[in-house]
């Protein structure tokens, strides 16, 4: 009886050691205070561009075009070299990509020179809020033990 | 010292289906809070900005511009709901084993 009591306690034991190790696999990567301050940076900048496609003409802006632009490069690829992070990749891939939002963007203001006072209030909202959606999928990402 | 086994189990059973139950349900209502509360924006960009196209302040480009942005919102929105539904497992799956963990070797 005690042996058995004995042979139990070390299998609770084992258990408890086995389920400890296979749960610690995660499935996304934790919280990075570098990638969450890159996300608000570009938020800011970016906000700052779409203000300027009003007041700006393209030909002028180039410098801060390209600021922001590789920027959001920038995140991408430091999203990109961490493991289990490629849905926050694949946002900045969408911020990149020749098909979505920002291109298009940039390629009207070079076509109209000047965006009108309403599409930049406009963009600003919208942009807003995709970057908005950057800094919340970093920010809700579980903090590392300490 | 001897260990029910039964009792253990019973234990383990109850904390981990209220730690479900709590964890599980705050999940699900974050989620669909956030869905509503998009929804809500998308619809009120385009009435604004079909308002704001009749009246001159958006050209035809701008416009489909915006739409663009928005559908690309919807789309990154769904990438940050996927990412935190993610990280709630993850810290859902330690809690779980914390329970278990916590029950059983007050037991031993």
């Amino acid at each position: 009886m005690k042996r058995m009591e004995s042979r139990l306690r070390t299998f609770l034991t084992g258990l408890l050691i086995v389920i400890s190790f296979a749960g610690c696999k995660p499935l996304i990567a934790l919280y990075d205070a570098s990638a969450y301050s890159q996300a608000v940076s570009i938020k800011v900048d970016l906000l700052n561009l779409l203000d300027k496609a009003a007041t700006t003409e393209f030909t002028a802006a180039n410098a801060d075009i390209s600021m922001v632009t590789i920027e959001i490069q920038k995140a991408m690829e430091y999203s990109k070299g961490k493991d289990l992070n490629s849905l926050s990749t694949s946002q900045y891939e969408i911020l990149l990509s020749g098909s979505h939002s920002y291109k298009f963007f940039l390629q009207l203001w070079e076509k109209e020179k000047k965006l009108s006072k309403g599409a930049s209030t406009e963009y600003k909202e919208t942009f807003g809020m995709i970057m908005d959606k950057i800094i919340q999928l970093e920010n809700g990402k579980n903090k590392e033990k300490k | 010292m001897s260990i029910d086994i039964q009792t253990i189990i019973s234990t383990i059973e109850g904390k981990v289906v209220d730690y479900a139950k709590t964890n599980l349900t705050e999940l699900a209502t974050n989620a669909v809070s956030d869905a509503q509360g998009l929804f809500a924006t998308i619809k009120s960009n385009l009435v604004r900005r079909t308002q704001m196209l009749a009246e001159g302040q958006l050209t035809k480009d701008e416009f489909a511009g915006l739409l663009l942005a928005d559908a690309d919102l919807v789309q990154m929105d769904a990438l940050t709901q996927a990412g935190l539904a993610l990280a709630k497992i993850d810290a859902f799956k330690q809690g779980i084993f914390q329970v278990i963990i916590d029950s059983v070797t007050s037991m031993i």
